[in-house]
C-alpha cells in the first residue's frame, strides 16, 4: 500500500475520534488544545498445521470402552471450532463388516487408527490426532486447570455420586466433572447418550474457557502441556500437543458450535440398546465443518 | 544479518543501564532443564527473537522489507503475520528517518520433555524511538511469541501481541 493511501486511511480512521475530541473539549478560541490519541492495536495468529485441525477426543471407562467420543475441528485462521458428538451406542461397521457399538473400536489395544477410521467412515473426516483419556488422567488434568465451570442445559442428579447439577453454570473439581460426564441414566425422557454427548461438549467448552482464563500467566500453557502429556494417550507427538494446546488458546468461545450425530433407537441381536446413526446427518455435519469448522445448516436432521 | 546483542541474565529481566539495542532475555520457567541446557536453549530462542526485532523494526530507514521479520515463523504463522504487518513490525513508520530500540526484554517459559526444550513462550516487552526527521516519538509492543523446536530448529508458530503507538500518533484538535 502506498504511503499516501495509508496516510489517507489513517486520517479517515482518526477523523471520528478527532471530531469527538473537538466537540468535547470546552474552551475558547484563544488557545489551541493539543491532544494525543491512544492508538492501541492487537494481533494474534496461530498455525495449527492445516487450515482446520481435527482432533478425536475419547473418554475411556475402566474396560476401555470409549463412552465419550467427540470430533473437534479448529480453524486457527478464524478462531472457529466445531464439535461433532458421536453417541457411544452408535451402531457402526467396526471394520471388515463387523458391526458393533462405536465405543468398542478403540479397545484394550488403544487402536487409534481403527477408531479414527470408523469415525471417518461415519462423518467423512480423518482426525489429525486422537487424544484418549481415562478417569485418573482426566481428573488430574481438570484439577491442574484449577477445576472447571460447566453450563448445564438442565438440572439433574448424577448417577454415581448423587451430585446435584444445576441448570446453568456449575463449578466442578476433576472428580465432579468426571461424574457429570459419565451420567446417562438421569435422562429418562430422551436417549441418554444424546444428552450425555451434549454434556461432553459443554464440559469441553468449560475446559477451553478455563484454559483461556489463565493462558496469560507465564508458564501456565507449558505446565498444562506437560499435564496433558501425562494424562493423555495420544498419537500426537509432544511438540504437536504443545502446538495444539496453544492453538486452543486462540479459539473464540463465541464461535464454538456443537452438534450430535443423533439416530434411531434400536436393539442388537442380544437385546442391547443401540443407536442407528442418521448417516445423512453425520455426512452433512462432516461435510459442512470440514472447510471452516462451522455448521452452515445447523445441527438438526432434515 | 543479526546485529542485536542478546544478553541472558538467568532471572527476571533487569532494566538496561542506558538506552541500547541489547535484547535482555531471562528464563522464568524452565523446570527440567539443567544449567547447560537452559543456557543453550535460552541462547537459541534469543537469536530467533533478536532476528525478528532486527528485521521487523530496526535496520536502515526508509525501508519496506518488513516481512523479513517473519523469516523464523512457520509458513502458516507467517501467512497470518503478513496480514498483521502493521502491528507486528514497524511497517507504519516506513518513511521514518530511523527506528531505535530503547527497551527489549523477553521472559522465556520452556516446555521441557526428558530434559529437552521442545517449545517456549517468549513474553516480549519492546519499546522503540521513532525519528521522522523532525521529532521523536515512541512505539511499544508486548505480548507473546510461541515457538516450537523441530529438527533442532526453533520457529514461531503463534503470536498474541499488543501494540501501543500512542506517542507516535499525535493529533491536534483546536477549539473553535
Amino acid at each position: 500500500m502506498s504511503h499516501a493511501l495509508r496516510a489517507l486511511r489513517t486520517a479517515l480512521q482518526l477523523l471520528p475520534i478527532a471530531l469527538v475530541l473537538v466537540v468535547l473539549v470546552p474552551g475558547s478560541a484563544v488557545q489551541p488544545t493539543t491532544l494525543t490519541l491512544t492508538k492501541v492495536t492487537t494481533a494474534e495468529g496461530y498455525d495449527a498445521g492445516s487450515d482446520v485441525v481435527w482432533v478425536l477426543v475419547l473418554g475411556e471407562d475402566s474396560v476401555h470402552d470409549t463412552d465419550a467420543i467427540q470430533l473437534l475441528g479448529i480453524d486457527a485462521r478464524t478462531g472457529a471450532a466445531a464439535g461433532i458428538g458421536i453417541p457411544r451406542d452408535s451402531w457402526v461397521d467396526l471394520g471388515g463388516g463387523e458391526m458393533g457399538k462405536i465405543n468398542q473400536a478403540y479397545g484394550e489395544d488403544a487402536d487409534a487408527e481403527r477408531v479414527s477410521e470408523v469415525v471417518r467412515e461415519l462423518v467423512g473426516i480423518t482426525a489429525d490426532y486422537v487424544l484418549a483419556t481415562a478417569g485418573d488422567g482426566f481428573v488430574s488434568m481438570v484439577d491442574a486447570l484449577g477445576g472447571v465451570t460447566v453450563v448445564s442445559s438442565q438440572a439433574f442428579v448424577t448417577d454415581d455420586r448423587n451430585m446435584q447439577v444445576d441448570k446453568g453454570p456449575n463449578e466442578f473439581t476433576g472428580d465432579e466433572a468426571l461424574d457429570f460426564a459419565m451420567t446417562r441414566d438421569a435422562f429418562p425422557d430422551v436417549p441418554g447418550d444424546f444428552v450425555r454427548s451434549e454434556n461432553h461438549q459443554a464440559l469441553l467448552l468449560g475446559l477451553l474457557k478455563q484454559l483461556q482464563r489463565q493462558d496469560g500467566d507465564r508458564g501456565f500453557v507449558e505446565l498444562m502441556a506437560l499435564s496433558a502429556l501425562e494424562g493423555l494417550d495420544t498419537d500426537a507427538s509432544p511438540v504437536d500437543l504443545y502446538r495444539l494446546l496453544n492453538v486452543l488458546t486462540g479459539v473464540d468461545p463465541d464461535q464454538v458450535e456443537g452438534c450430535i450425530v443423533v439416530g434411531r433407537e434400536d436393539v442388537d441381536a442380544r437385546g442391547n440398546q443401540i443407536i442407528v446413526p442418521d448417516d445423512e446427518l453425520a455426512e452433512r455435519l462432516g461435510r459442512e465443518a470440514a472447510a471452516d469448522a462451522t455448521f452452515e445448516s445447523g445441527c438438526e436432521p432434515r | 544479518m543479526v546485529t542485536l546483542v542478546a544478553a541472558c541474565t538467568g532471572e527476571e529481566p533487569e532494566p538496561p543501564d542506558s538506552p541500547s539495542t541489547a535484547l535482555r532475555v531471562a528464563t522464568v520457567h524452565g523446570d527440567g532443564l539443567d544449567e547447560r541446557a537452559r543456557a543453550r536453549f535460552e541462547s537459541e530462542v534469543s537469536d530467533v527473537v533478536a532476528r525478528y526485532v532486527e528485521a521487523g523494526f530496526l535496520g536502515g530507514y526508509p525501508r519496506d522489507d518488513f516481512v523479513q521479520g517473519f523469516e523464523d515463523f512457520t509458513s502458516g504463522a507467517a501467512e497470518q503475520a503478513v496480514g498483521d504487518l502493521e502491528v507486528l513490525t514497524a511497517a507504519r513508520f516506513e518513511n521514518a528517518s530511523s527506528v531505535r530500540a530503547t527497551d527489549l526484554g523477553a521472559a522465556l517459559s520452556f516446555y521441557v520433555v526428558d530434559g529437552e526444550a521442545l517449545g517456549a513462550t517468549a513474553w516480549i516487552d519492546f519499546a522503540f524511538d521513532v525519528d521522522d526527521g523532525e521529532s521523536t516519538t515512541t512505539a511499544a509492543l508486548d505480548g507473546r511469541l510461541v515457538l516450537e523446536r523441530r529438527n533442532e530448529r526453533w520457529s514461531v508458530f503463534a503470536y498474541d501481541v499488543r501494540r501501543d503507538d500512542s506517542d507516535a500518533l499525535p493529533v491536534e484538535a483546536t477549539t473553535p
